[in-house]
Formats: structure tokens, sequence, C-alpha cells
């Protein structure tokens, strides 16, 4: 079926049709994901500019979920994890020889999210800014430097989808949405 | 903007062309993105799962094609050509994930000049021939201009064609869209014609 389908006579495009039928539909926490690279990109742009000033030779470096203290089973695609109660959410990501531990703490009525980079020792900082297409009303875009032990904390969080990035010299470092607390 | 105007809108949208919604994305319009990644998420995640990539490949080339396809869209200057351009991203990222073995993707600035970078090199060798690609495009666009059918053709059509092995004979159609048992042919017929107005726009 490489003509047009616009020239198929009926019985030919019925069969298109049952061919387009099976087409099966990505995951919606995926699609969610794809249509959010949007507002990140948004959020990212005056960085990325500056990014490029500097030089091409830095590389985007997509980092994978390995672990979520909340999930239901292991490889679960996605993280919202809404409707749980406990109290402290533990996620590692690895990402091209580092590895991100993030813990997310239920404080009152906020939340606190720290977090630890584990790999080559580097200085670096990280980015969270709330994924728009979802909260319009959300908070501005936050950065933080990483101490000496690769740690940081970002306190009084309100509960939102977020999108992180880590910043070093020759890597960008995206992790996927973060679901913080039950909203 | 009440829920109807919204509607509208999206309708509206659903019926430009790849080219128009490209050119409204540079112009900074986020609905004509939520529009494109609407219209080819079945695409690429069909074209990732025939590569055989387990789900956090899977979800890594998705995300990285749409990643790159946002990039990209200031300098396609083909931008009637998007849908090729998805497909043969979205069948190379995915034989470079196979090909690594590995969960996260790595873009160098360089890679973003283009899908034919030597980073891409990738033997072809995937279940899916130039051929079934093409097919894929075409039920793509079927099932997408299926989507913006009235209601009644849709349901008809779905009902009709939904899969060879499980046909809902002419009478169930008939009863359950409420219409003469005669009436089905005919409107089938009709239904089919304004799928291929939809497809000819």
């Amino acid at each position: 079926m490489n003509k047009s389908p616009a020239s198929l006579d009926d019985d030919a495009l019925g069969d298109a049709v049952r061919g387009a039928l099976k087409l099966v539909d990505a995951p919606a926490p995926l699609v969610a994901a794809a249509v959010s690279l949007w507002a990140t990109q948004a959020a990212a742009a005056p960085a990325a500019t500056l990014t490029g000033a500097v030089g091409a030779a830095v590389r985007k470096v997509r980092a994978a979920l390995t672990f979520d203290s909340w999930a239901t089973t292991p490889g679960a695609l996605g993280l919202r994890s809404a409707g749980l109660s406990r109290q402290t959410r533990h996620l590692m990501f690895s990402a091209d020889g580092r590895d991100i531990d993030l813990r997310i703490v239920s404080a009152a009525n906020s939340y606190v999210l720290a977090g630890q980079i584990l790999g080559p020792e580097e200085r670096g900082s990280v980015e969270i800014s709330v994924d728009t297409s979802i909260d319009r009303d959300g908070p501005p875009p936050q950065s933080v430097e990483l101490d000496d032990l690769g740690s940081f904390e970002l306190e009084a969080m309100r509960a939102g989808t977020y999108w992180m990035t880590l910043r070093f010299a020759g890597d960008v470092v995206e992790l996927p949405p973060i679901d913080i607390g039950n909203h | 903007m009440t829920e109807l105007d919204e509607s509208a809108a999206k309708d509206s949208l659903d019926a430009e062309s790849d080219a128009a919604l490209a050119a409204r994305c540079n112009r900074g319009e986020s609905a004509a993105w939520t529009i494109l990644v609407q219209r080819y998420q079945r695409l690429v995640y069909t074209i990732v799962r025939r590569i055989e990539l387990d789900d956090h490949a899977a979800a890594d080339v998705f995300q990285t094609v749409f990643s790159r396809l946002l990039t990209h869209l200031p300098q396609l200057n083909q931008a009637d050509r998007l849908q090729a351009w998805i497909v043969t991203t979205a069948k190379r990222e995915a034989l470079l994930q196979r090909s690594r073995g590995l969960r996260t993707v790595s873009l160098t600035a360089d890679d973003d000049e283009g899908v034919a970078s030597a980073a891409y090199d990738v033997a072809d060798d995937s279940p899916l021939p130039d051929e079934q690609l093409a097919t894929l495009q075409s039920q793509n666009q079927v099932r997408n201009a299926l989507e913006r059918m009235d209601e009644r053709c849709r349901t008809l059509l779905t009902l009709l064609y939904h899969d060879a092995d499980d046909a809902v004979a002419y009478d169930e159609v008939a009863r359950r869209l409420d219409m003469p048992l005669g009436s089905v042919g005919p409107t089938r017929a009709r239904c089919l014609g304004k799928l291929r107005k939809l497809l000819e726009a």
C-alpha cells in the first residue's frame, strides 16, 4: 500500500483503515513528556544560548530512570506516584557514567528535593523548572550550584511536575519529568 | 477561551499541514507542537517497537526523536517532508540504540546538524524495510484522518474494519448505530468518500 491512501478505491481504503486501526498509541506518559519538551526548551533557551556561545563541545545526555522506591513494578514507564502516602521517595537515574540520586521528602505543606551526583568529581549546577504545559502558574525556574560533595537541596517546593537539567563543564544532563507530591 | 472555542481551535490546527504547523511552532505557538506530537506519536512508537527495543530503550528513543524534531524545526528546509524526516530519524535512532544496547542516548552538538551524521551509519538489518515504512506512514495518515471525521462515520468505519478476525456484522453495526440494515453499505461508501477527501486535503 504505497500509493497515496487518497487514491485508493473503497476496498483498498477499507484495508488501509483496518491497518490504521492496528497502530497503537504510545503510552500517555511518553506523549505527555514529548509535549512538555516545548516548555523545557523554552525554559532552557537562555542557558542554551550561553552554552552555544561558550563552545560547541557540550554534549547533551539523557538520563534514564533506574530506581523508583514508589514504583509498583520495576521498569514501569512514567514516574507518577500520586496517591501514595509515604513520606520519602527515592529516585535514581543513570546518565553516561553518572548516577543521580534524588530524594523527595514531604515537609508540612511543601517538599524538599535533595540530591547527589555520584560519579566523576566535578563542579556543576542544577536547574529545575515546573512543566508549564501542566501548571501555567507554577513557580519560576530555580538554579542551585552543587557543593563539594556533588550534593544540592531545594526546599519549600510545591507539588507539580518538574523538569531537571544538570549542567557540567562538558555535559548537559536532562532528566525525564519528575512528579513531586500528590497533585 | 471556552471549551468550545478551544475545541474549535484544536480542530482547526488538526486540519493544518505539517508545514503550517512547523511554521507555527517556529513562531512560538506551543499548541502547534502539541498537534505535531499527537499526529506522529503512534507512528514513532510503532517504528520504535518494531525494532524490538525494551520499554526503557523505546521510551528513550521516543523522547529523543521528538527532542531532535523540536531542535530541528527552525532548520527544516522542507517542512512538507516532515513525516519522512520523522520516520528516518525514528528508525535510525532505534537502530542506533539497539546496536549500542544502552539505556542512554548521547548527542553531540555535531549530531544536531542532521540525520546523515556518521553516528547513524548503522547497518540497516531492521525488520523495517522502506516498503513497510511507507505502509506505516500511509496507515498513520489514514488514522489521523479517521480521528478528524464526524463521530458517526468514525464509529461505523471502526466497527466495520476493526479487525478482520473479529469483524462486526452489518446487522450488528446497524443495531449499534441505530440505522436500517440497508443503510450500512451506502453509509460506509459515503464515509469512505469523506475519509478520502480528508486525505486529499
